[in-house]
């Protein structure tokens, strides 16, 4: 098989599935002698770039997924008619930040930061699919705990939960409310 | 005639945080006399509204009052532990802590909303998905702004001068079954619609508890689809 065959398959399999494609998912198509994925979106990308197109190939939640370039927003928008922006409520991004940065945390460490009751909104971001249970503490009660999900990391645009913006000093907060 | 001035606060550490911003306050010297009038007006003030006021905002009263006493009362040196803690550092570390994440999640914001942009292949194929999620994001209807549009009905109420003494008996299961039978066909009920029905305290009031029940029952479920906006009810075994 040829180079270039290989990153035309490839290019079909961004363009067909509906999760980010990893290089271990191109690993089990090719069977054998499977591409590098990182290389292959290289060579795409400086292809779409000379060729002019509205859409690139974007590395998320440790995977690759062909999308569509911000400026073009507006206009897809009017397409589908989406309101604004799907966004969690404050509560829910408050426990969503404390679980990202804290995992794994059981609920009643997230209580005792937000100073509230937190197990509607962990509920919440449980059916969202944004956080999940990572097993269970070994202090009294055996509480859940909870970490973030893959999906979490595609909708706040990353790719590994290292790269969520590093927590502001203590030090520094209290500077800046002085 | 009652004034909103109140800002939706996620909890009583949220609400420090505001008096602390708005006051300008040093976080590691704060007046807990001055602060905890503050609050304690704040609580009055959902009071008003008919709000019960959350366990964990009167627990955050209960614990100021106590630093406060702390503080008035002579601290007594000992001589091993000369260094006297202040009485302020426990909940010093709380606000700053929460405060961090307060913040993070603005963060967390600001990254969503920019992965927003990004239309990925596969937002074709789940278009319907995203548009049950929208549905989803604005039942997130809070306690605070049932309770707000409650006491809007309540006020609207108009005044019965006439000396009149009156005692319906209101039976809960009815209003249940009235309240359903207040759903248009597409199963949806207007807050305001379904208030302009009633005409006295005890039935507002009796209807107030049986929504709360639909809802609980998942019968019935609330959505608003802005700020202050309207408060709609969606019967829920329509959409099956």
């Amino acid at each position: 098989m040829q180079g270039k065959e290989k990153q035309l398959i490839i290019e079909s399999l961004l363009f067909a599935t509906p999760k980010p494609l990893t290089q271990k998912q191109v690993n089990l198509v090719f069977e054998s002698d499977s591409p590098k994925i990182s290389d292959t979106v290289e060579q795409l990308n400086k292809k779409y770039k000379i060729e002019e197109h509205s859409f690139y190939i974007r590395k998320i939640a440790d995977g690759y997924q062909i999308a569509t370039k911000p400026e073009y927003e507006i206009w897809i928008r009017q397409l589908l008619k989406k309101s604004d922006q799907l966004m969690l409520s404050r509560a829910s991004m408050e426990t969503m930040a404390i679980v990202a940065y804290k995992q794994p945390i059981g609920r009643y460490e997230v209580e005792s930061i937000r100073g509230v009751d937190c197990t509607g909104v962990l509920k919440t971001l449980l059916t969202h699919n944004l956080i999940r249970i990572q097993g269970r503490d070994k202090g009294p009660g055996r509480p859940l705990l909870y970490g973030t999900t893959k999906k979490f990391l595609e909708k706040f645009g990353l790719n590994t939960i290292s790269e969520i913006p590093k927590l502001r000093e203590i030090a520094e907060l209290s500077s800046a409310t002085e | 005639m009652y004034k909103v001035s109140l800002e939706s606060f996620e909890g009583p550490l949220d609400l420090l945080l505001y008096f602390i911003r708005r006051d300008k306050i040093n976080i590691y010297d704060i007046p807990i006399a001055k602060i905890t009038k503050d609050y304690v007006k704040a609580l009055d003030m959902m009071k008003e509204f008919n709000v019960t006021v959350v366990g964990e905002f009167i627990v955050m009263a209960a614990t100021l009052m106590r630093i406060k006493a702390k503080m008035l009362l002579p601290s007594h040196r000992n001589d091993e532990n000369s260094n006297v803690e202040d009485p302020r550092t426990l909940l010093v570390q709380q606000l700053l802590e929460y405060q961090q994440f307060k913040e993070a999640a603005q963060h967390l914001t600001e990254l969503a909303k920019n992965q927003n942009r990004y239309f990925p292949r596969k937002n074709a194929m789940d278009f319907p998905e995203a548009h049950a999620d929208l549905e989803f994001y604005l039942k997130d209807v809070s306690l605070f702004e049932m309770a707000r549009c409650f006491k809007i009905a309540m006020d609207n109420m108009p005044v019965i001068s006439t000396y009149e003494l009156r005692r319906e008996q209101i039976n809960l299961e009815e209003q249940k079954a009235k309240i359903l039978g207040c759903f248009d066909c597409d199963g949806v009920l207007r807050f305001s619609a379904l208030m302009s029905r009633f005409n006295h305290k005890l039935e507002i009031i009796v209807s107030f508890l049986a929504i709360l029940e639909l809802i609980q029952q998942g019968t019935i479920t609330v959505a608003q689809n802005e700020i202050f906006g309207e408060i709609e009810f969606h019967y829920l075994e329509n959409l099956a």
